[in-house]
């Protein structure tokens, strides 16, 4: 027994001895000071399962590896959990051996069902929002904030479709991005996009620091994974699968780099070819650390010397704080009888 | 059926009719031509493309790129007081010399003589900062000569806490010029924070930008305490009286600047979701615990999702109190290359979000164990709010100075804040306003002008000519060196641009682009212009042939 307590101690003390991991100075002073997400399903009807599952998962990798609901702007343009043809009601999955619920209990969907529409997602991206719109519906980001941008439903050669009845070309996405650049609204973007002929999406992009990624280049078909014979449709998308498949064994403080990410499906696996546009984007992909995009470690700074402050005269001892008057409150009446009372004579 | 001749002249013939009635009729065809052409596209025209314009208001385009060129000057005036005239003079042009290549500044330089009386009955140069020296508007400095200086201070300038500089007799200009340009005016931040604004992707990075909060008219303040496990310890502080003592006088400072509303809370059962080494007893190390450089990221991460700090859509700065139970304690920070954190405070500040500070219970009433749990742990103000406060200082935007050697200066007062930091800091505030404004301007003028189908309604059109007449207005009272002024002025700018570049307004396309246009009104009426445009051959015949047959009957 003591033989045991000695050699654990020798093995903490080891393990304070070795120097730390070395971590590349890239990593801890990154450029950027936070995260935000901004996803997008597009797509409704049953049958479109696969889109909601696509972008929840995205969702779920995001929020485990630390970007705060808050800084994450979910859309999903229907709801397939509580879908009454949902055998499983309240749960998304996208293994049909149901290994994860993708769903979960703390989900927070911002832009539900028909608000989805190409009118708030560029009044989202370029900032021209109603006054009085909620601060989870916004997108409050500096020129210090880093995005992710994924976007997935039915796609083709130069638009997305939106809810089955309009559609977003890739013109106005890249102008939009072109007006958040303007204004110095993000830092870097990477964009992920996971449709049929997605890569003419990126093709227009014309902004600084963007890297963009598509599930299929322009002519090819972005397909599904498989079926859940339970529920009858199909429930995953091959690149977003293989992707989540990546960012499950992707933990807060990992090592993996963009460049990994970059090649997370290749085409025997995904039968469509990954499109990458790199052009943009000033760094190399390889010494990207995957946390700048999909998680969020905020840079720190240690050294501060604090401040010799001392009050010039306790000034709680001369000041008298105003009493506040309790309101009291009382219950409605349940029947405003008081209201019908004519003057008794 | 031919009629009555009205007049006894010869009737020519033409088969039934008479010539001239055939003239007449052509000349009604004519006549009714000339009409269809007038109404149609004399009138007709001009009234349909009018009436089918997009309601734009006119924009100041000229005065918007005329903003590019103008540059952003500010002028101060500095005060030399010496003993001697001529050297008081001589260091003046030596200064003025250098500040004449300045891109950003330029500095008026006034010689006046010092009494020195008043000099020699200062006991300290707390009493001189107090005494005599009148009060200098915002922006303006004053560079005392004092000669004994040494019996105050080893070094040979003294930067005091109004905006007054000391020096020594034998100080040289060269010394002066380095403490004005680095520590007083500090052009170089000036200068990397509108390069970085202006070109992001050319200019290098400019940490004290990053950390500085974006410009915003109002900041909330979260003073958060955490305390993980309180049945082990007890904290009985009291928070508001705290804040009340310290953070609100340094606050007041900022009121001109900015509104900061503080807020607190107190958060019970987070954990810190990292897990801290333990270093063992070792001889002159006691027994504690180690939280390496690198995890600290990971300690803010999980700790923000319970902060409530997005409430507001005010840019929030966190301050963090986090106080470990006794076994867990002490937590102390280490650096990267395994060094213990020096100058014994456990704290770290991220930009642009906050500060954690992590507050040790004291060794003694942790191995107590008389000491029944939970056990009281005092707060200890001082170093915990002195911390928050020169965390707040480098967040809202007062940069730490290198050392220049043989200069220091004062201590800080109660209230935080010298008053020629405060002036940098409404001089960066002033430079990244109208910048900021500029850029929206250029950007909204260029947008508007390409997209001819973009409705410019009378809101945006306000306020794009309020952002311009105080861009306008900022810069002119940055030449005359007004500050305060200069601030509104440059508020007003970026408020109103912002206000113009997000109008929800701007996004509605009249879906009425200038192929659609033509494709719905050609088909309409084209097939009726043509016979009017057609007609103008014939009138023009017509009316040639009018001409000739005037000049004939004039010549006859």
């Amino acid at each position: 027994m003591r033989a045991l307590l000695f050699f654990v101690t020798i093995f903490y003390v080891n393990e304070y001895v070795q120097a730390v991991r070395q971590i590349p100075d890239d990593i801890l002073r990154g450029n950027h000071t936070n995260n935000w997400a901004v996803l997008v399903d597009t797509s409704r009807f049953w049958f479109n399962y696969r889109h909601v599952a696509n972008v929840l998962s995205i969702y779920r990798s995001v929020k485990r590896l630390g970007i705060p609901d808050s800084q994450i702007i979910l859309m999903v343009a229907d709801d397939m959990a509580c879908n009454p043809r949902n055998p499983r009601p309240a749960t998304v999955f996208n293994h049909r051996k149901q290994h994860i619920n993708v769903y979960g209990d703390d989900v927070e969907v911002d832009y539900r069902g028909y608000e989805v529409t190409v009118e708030n997602f560029v009044r989202l991206l370029t900032g021209r929002l109603f006054p009085g719109t909620p601060r989870s519906k916004q997108l409050l980001t500096d020129e210090g904030s880093n995005i992710l941008v994924y976007l997935t439903g039915h796609g083709g050669d130069g638009f997305l479709k939106f809810q089955d009845s309009e559609e977003v070309t890739s013109q106005e996405l890249a102008d939009a991005l072109e007006q958040m650049w303007q204004k110095r609204r993000y830092h870097e973007i990477f964009f992920m996009i996971d449709t049929c002929q997605a890569a003419s999406m990126y093709e227009k992009f014309y902004s600084p620091n963007i890297l963009a990624v598509a599930s299929s280049l322009v002519g090819e078909d972005s397909l599904s994974h498989h079926v859940d014979p339970a529920i009858g449709v199909y429930i995953i998308d091959r690149y977003t699968f293989h992707a989540l498949h990546f960012l499950e064994r992707v933990s807060p403080d990992s090592m993996k780099t963009m460049g990994e990410f970059l090649a997370v499906c290749p085409k025997q696996e995904c039968i469509s070819t990954v499109g990458v546009r790199r052009d943009l984007f000033p760094r190399d992909p390889h010494k990207v650390p995957i946390t700048d995009f999909f998680g969020s470690l905020r840079p720190v700074e240690l050294g501060i010397n604090y401040l010799n402050v001392s009050i010039a005269l306790p000034l709680t001892e001369n000041t008298i704080r105003p009493v506040k008057q309790e309101e009291k409150y009382h219950y409605a009446q349940q029947f405003p009888t008081h209201l019908f009372q004519t003057r008794a004579t | 059926m031919s009629s009555h001749p009205s007049t006894t002249e010869e009737i020519k013939t033409v088969g039934d009719l008479p010539v001239e009635k055939i003239d007449k009729t052509e000349d009604y065809r004519i006549y009714a031509a000339i009409s269809y052409f007038v109404i149609l596209i004399v009138i007709g025209l001009p009234l349909w493309w009018k009436t089918t314009e997009v309601y734009r208001v006119p924009l100041p385009y000229t005065r918007i790129a005329a903003l590019n060129e103008s540059d952003f000057v500010l002028v101060t005036n500095v005060t030399i007081a010496s003993l001697d005239i001529d050297r008081g003079k001589q260091l003046a042009s030596d200064l003025d010399n250098f500040f004449k290549t300045s891109k950003l500044f330029k500095v008026h330089f006034v010689v006046t003589q010092v009494q020195k009386q008043i000099l020699a009955s200062a006991q300290s140069i707390q009493a001189l900062e107090l005494s005599s020296v009148s009060r200098r508007q915002a922006g303006d400095i004053l560079l005392l000569e004092v000669p004994g200086l040494p019996r105050f201070t080893p070094s040979q300038v003294l930067v005091g806490r109004r905006r007054i500089v000391y020096f020594a007799t034998d100080t040289s200009s060269v010394k002066l010029t380095e403490v004005l340009q680095q520590w007083l005016f500090q052009e170089e931040t000036l200068q990397r924070m509108i390069s970085s604004m202006v070109s992001p992707t050319k200019s290098e990075l400019d940490l004290a930008g990053r950390r500085r909060m974006p410009t915003a008219s109002a900041y909330d303040v979260m003073v958060t305490i955490v305390n993980p496990d309180p049945e082990k310890v007890q904290l009985n502080w009291d928070l508001q009286e705290a804040i009340e003592n310290f953070l609100s006088p340094f606050l007041r400072n900022l009121a001109p600047l900015a509104d900061y509303n503080v807020k607190s809370q107190w958060l019970y059962f987070v954990p810190l979701q990292v897990q801290p080494k333990l270093v063992p007893e070792q001889p002159g190390i006691r027994k504690h615990f180690a939280l390496s450089e690198e995890l600290l990221p990971h300690i803010i991460t999980p700790l923000e999702k319970k902060l409530a700090s997005h409430v507001s859509q005010n840019p929030c700065l966190n301050f963090v109190v986090y106080v470990p139970p006794c076994s867990e304690s002490p937590l102390y920070i280490y650096r990267q290359e395994g060094v213990i954190l020096r100058g014994g405070v456990n704290a770290f500040l991220s930009p642009r979000w906050g500060g954690i500070i992590i507050h040790n219970p004291p060794q003694d009433i942790c191995d107590n164990t008389t000491v029944v749990e939970p056990k009281p742990v005092e707060a200890d103000w001082s170093k915990i709010m002195g911390t928050f406060l020169a965390q707040l200082r480098l967040l809202v935007g007062v940069p730490e100075l290198d050392d220049i050697p043989r200069v220091s200066m004062l201590p800080l007062a109660a209230s935080g804040m010298r008053q020629w930091e405060l002036d940098s800091l409404y001089r960066v505030r002033i430079m990244e306003q109208l910048t900021s404004a500029m850029l929206t301007l250029q950007s909204l003028s260029q947008l508007l002008g390409e997209i001819s189908n973009i409705v410019i309604d009378d809101e945006v059109g306000d306020s794009i000519q309020e952002a311009v007449s105080a861009v306008e207005r900022g810069i002119e009272l940055l030449h005359q060196g007004n500050l305060l002024a200069a601030f509104e002025a440059s508020k007003q700018a970026f408020l109103s641009a912002e206000a113009a570049f997000t109008d929800p307004s701007l996004l509605a396309l009249l879906y009425f682009p200038d192929d659609q246009k033509y494709a719905v009104y050609i088909p309409l009426f084209l097939p009726v212009m043509i016979p009017v445009l057609m007609s103008l051959k014939n009138i023009y015949l017509w009316a040639a042939s009018k001409v000739r047959h005037k000049g004939k009957e004039k010549v006859d």
